[in-house]
């Protein structure tokens, strides 16, 4: 397991999804434009979706899956080296969303609008 | 005080209720939806407890959200900036706020899972228990939290389940 290896199946996934996600959206837009009138259907379809398709849950689900994951491998990483030195460890949201542009451009483009992570804590206090 | 927060209520519902008929069907819709007291006995059980842990966040939140804004005002910035400041970072607002996320979360899950248990008469978009019910007057900073999501933390996995 590393780094590269999570970002790998992730960028897979991401991809698969967003290119669903659009699909959905456009057949939005179109049921929400019986007269062609796009620019009408944005704001009416904007009003339930602000963020636009990024918002999808099948965008929430692979986020989360690999935000868990990558939460899960640096405890692993702290574990093996005793807990007392982070250097290396990427945070999940500085992996999977700040370094997004330099593997993908259009990936990191489309997940821009994604502000809002839909990461829980339990009452045990991890993550969930 | 109450939460110092800058969207919508109205609009809010409005998004959250809406937004999850443009999905898979989770339940039968019905309007207006089923109330409370003609749902379920496990619907109701559930709502009970989703209300009193939704009430455990809600203060973890409230403390947290008021400090970050205080930490903005003390470093100098106005009302208006720090509230923007919060909000630069927090695209949710207090319901950024991890416990809450969790709540939602496990509650719209419990529901759909209570759902499958249920004849599909009975059975209720997680929606209405999480935020139709909360509307009854008694959860007002509930409801004001809530609708500030710009759309529920919730995921759909590629072979149609929750998440």
């Amino acid at each position: 397991m590393s780094y590269a290896d999570i970002m790998d199946r992730y960028l897979a996934e991401l991809a698969e999804a967003r290119d669903e996600v659009w699909v959905w959206w456009e057949r939005l837009l179109q049921d929400a434009s019986p007269t062609g009138d796009l620019a009408e259907a944005e704001k009416a379809v904007r009003a339930r979706w602000p963020l636009g398709p990024v918002s999808h849950p099948r965008i929430v689900a692979v986020f989360r899956q690999y935000f868990l994951e990558t939460e899960a491998y640096n405890e692993s990483k702290l574990a093996s080296a005793g807990g007392a030195d982070d250097e290396g460890v990427i945070q999940p949201t500085g992996l999977l969303l700040d370094s997004l542009e330099t593997y993908d451009d259009e990936l990191s483009a489309f997940m821009q609008g994604y502000v809002f992570t839909s990461i829980g804590t339990d009452p045990d206090g991890n993550i969930a | 005080m109450p939460f110092q927060t800058v969207h919508d209520v109205q609009r809010g519902i409005a998004r959250l209720m809406n937004a999850p008929r443009d999905l898979p069907p989770t339940a039968p819709y019905a309007d207006p939806p089923v109330a409370l007291a003609q749902a379920s006995t496990g619907h109701q059980e559930l709502f009970a407890e989703y209300t009193e842990i939704l009430e455990q966040a809600l203060e973890l939140a409230e403390d947290w959200w008021a400090r970050l804004i205080q930490a903005c005002l003390d470093r100098g910035l106005d009302a208006d900036g720090a509230l923007e400041a919060v909000y630069s970072r927090r695209a949710a607002g207090p319901a950024s706020r991890p416990e809450v996320v969790w709540t939602i979360r496990t509650h719209w899950l419990a529901c759909i899972e209570l759902n499958a248990t249920l004849p599909e008469a009975q059975r209720i978009p997680p929606e209405v228990l999480l935020l139709h019910w909360l509307c009854d007057g008694s959860h007002d900073e509930g409801v004001q939290v809530l609708t500030g999501m710009p759309h529920w933390p919730i995921g759909l996995a590629a072979d149609g389940s929750w998440v």
